[in-house]
């Protein structure tokens, strides 16, 4: 009895001072427990329509037991936390503003507010999805954002936007229809992994931001997969592009990452004559040092890999290259060597011999010649690419170096491939 | 034998010819709209500081434009580029503001001079801030920093070096 009496006391009292729960019926009844809430209470949305803004100050939580559809009416951000510890999840918001200056968003997370969480919610609007700045470790997950289609791209906000935010971690979503998928600007220390990026500008966007790592992702009818822009150590592992009209990774005055075991495939412009770079490019690289290339696919891409003059410096290894339209374009006059202890890359034009059978052919491999060189320099000459004439200087050229060796060598081909890793072609779920 | 090397040899002789007769012509400038795309790197041009660039090709319609004169650099100084440009403009930054430099000043980059290594911040990297003149560059060097440079002095080892 006095047991019970004690438990009953000890429930009570925690129950007066723990977090309750709180059930809201429509938009005035969950502003006015927003602002009357506890820190630490869960306000539980009944299905139905909530029109208008919502503004979280206090750590709380915020969740469905249904189909609660939060529409901000087509102005500002639907929900604005202002409050670290808040959680977000199973609501449907919609219809909010596309002001970027203002950064009207599905959800927007001010500064400071750490350790937020919004995960299995649906979002759809034209501006951000959901948008944070100079706060640390929110967690993004299981959540479906789309913008608006209608939209020119550059006007759409991006899917996430993160701005000085450290320690992200953003899983497990399937965003559609925006700028951007993931745009991480000033950051550090996130970890972006099996999300889905369809229908939009870049899979994944860096910015100015460092010690981040992508991994299981999947990019396909994007601009471009992966875009590495003026950031450093970046770990960019195991991730899927395909169908991408400009690249599948580019990196662009990035230092010291790794690229590494990525399948990139079919990056192809469709434009009769694409002007001079503007091909599909698998990976393309330049002004960017220290940066190592290592057992990725290349498949099937305009150019394989499009390496500017000023992109020298980063190691290329055990990569594939298969039956890309151009293998590799590289027209510096350095000699490139694409190896690393004894061990090149695997090219699908290679027919050498391997007398030893250690799987390294026995004659390196120049994806170019210096006949590729001159037309790159004279395009104006292209209409002589298939003559006779131009077939016998290649000849002529492989049996005699004719001037200083310049491009890309292989010292090391592969002979075998296996995929980076098998992933099944435009799964969905 | 030394017949083929010598035709491979001719090649660009033969193109060489046409090298330049294009410059002479003068080219306007193209504002640049809200909803261009930096031709090398992609981004969006207006919403980043710094002046910009854009080049015009040889029998191409397309003015190919870029976020921030670094860029332009990068794309211009390829050797697979330089024969197919036919005009280069960057803005001159001492008569217009550097947060969104105004189009109506766009210059001729061959005749324009540069400051390298200064504190302002444009985008993709250290900024090459233009200059239609000499005194421009110094004036601007001193208050914010870097090494004024003639054209020819901007080359792909001192932007890799950046």
């Amino acid at each position: 009895m006095i047991r019970i009496c004690i438990l009953a006391v000890v429930l009570g009292f925690s129950g007066l001072s723990q977090a309750g729960s709180i059930k809201v019926f429509d938009a005035n009844s969950l502003r006015l427990e927003l602002e009357n809430a506890k820190p630490g209470d869960h306000i539980i949305l009944s299905p139905g329509l909530y029109e208008g803004r919502f503004d979280i100050d206090r750590s709380l939580s915020l969740s469905s037991r249904g189909d609660s559809i939060i529409d901000a009416q087509g102005e500002g951000s639907a929900i604005t936390i202002h409050a670290s510890g808040v959680e977000i999840s199973g609501l449907t918001i919609r219809h909010w503003g596309n002001d970027h200056y203002e950064r009207d968003s599905g959800i927007l997370v001010i500064q400071g507010s750490d350790d937020v969480s919004i995960n299995n919610n649906r979002l759809s609007g034209d501006g951000f999805g959901i948008r944070a700045e100079a706060l640390n470790r929110i967690k993004i997950n299981d959540n479906i954002i789309s913008g608006n289609a209608s939209l020119f791209k550059l006007d759409r906000g991006d899917g996430i936007h993160l701005d000085h935010v450290i320690g992200a971690e953003v899983w497990s979503n399937a965003i559609s229809q925006v700028r951007d998928g993931v745009y991480i600007e000033s950051g550090s220390h996130s970890k972006v992994f099996s999300n889905r990026f369809f229908d939009q500008q870049y899979g994944i966007h860096y910015m100015y931001s460092s010690m981040d790592e992508a991994f299981g992702n999947q990019s396909y009818r994007v601009d471009g997969g992966y875009a590495l822009m003026s950031s450093k150590q970046i770990h960019l592992h195991s991730n899927q592009v395909w169908d991408a009209v400009d690249f599948g990774i580019l990196l662009n005055m990035s230092q010291d990452s790794v690229v590494e075991g990525n399948r990139v495939e079919q990056i192809h412009n469709p434009a009769e004559n694409p002007i001079q770079g503007k091909e599909g490019k698998g990976i393309f690289i330049y002004g960017a040092r220290d940066n190592r290339v290592v057992g990725n696919r290349f498949a099937h891409c305009d150019i394989g890999f499009y390496m500017a003059m000023g992109g020298e410096g980063n190691l290329v290894y055990e990569n594939q290259f298969f039956d890309n339209f151009s293998q590799v374009k590289y027209v510096g006059d350095k000699l490139l060597e694409w190896s690393k202890d004894g061990r090149g890359n695997y090219w699908s034009g290679y027919l050498g011999w391997d007398h030893n059978s250690d799987g390294i052919g026995n004659s390196s491999y120049r994806p170019n010649d210096n006949i590729d060189r001159l037309f790159w320099l004279y395009p104006e000459a292209n209409f002589l690419m298939g003559s006779p004439i131009v077939m016998v200087l290649r000849w002529v050229q492989r049996q005699f170096e004719i001037g200083e060796p310049s491009g890309i060598i292989d010292s090391y081909p592969l002979l075998n491939f296996s995929p980076p890793f098998d992933f099944e072609f435009g799964v969905s779920h | 034998m030394k017949k083929l090397i010598l035709i491979l040899l001719v090649i660009p002789v033969l193109f060489a010819c046409s090298r330049g007769d294009a410059i002479t012509k003068s080219i306007e400038a193209q504002a640049i709209h809200d909803h261009e795309r930096c031709h090398l790197c992609g981004m969006m041009i207006t919403k980043y500081p710094g002046p910009k660039g854009q080049l015009h090709l040889k029998g191409e319609e397309i003015v190919p434009k870029f976020c921030s004169t670094r860029d332009m650099f990068n794309f211009s100084l390829q050797a697979e580029n330089q024969r197919q440009i036919s005009a280069l403009m960057v803005h001159d930054m001492s008569a217009t503001e550097w947060a969104h430099p105004d189009d109506k000043y766009f210059i001729d980059a061959t005749q324009a001079w540069y400051v390298y290594g200064t504190s302002r911040k444009a985008v993709m990297g250290p900024a090459v801030a233009s200059f239609a003149t000499e005194e421009g560059a110094v004036q601007f060097a001193k208050e914010f920093g870097g090494a004024v440079l003639g054209y020819e002095q901007i080359t792909l080892e001192l932007l890799a070096g950046g």
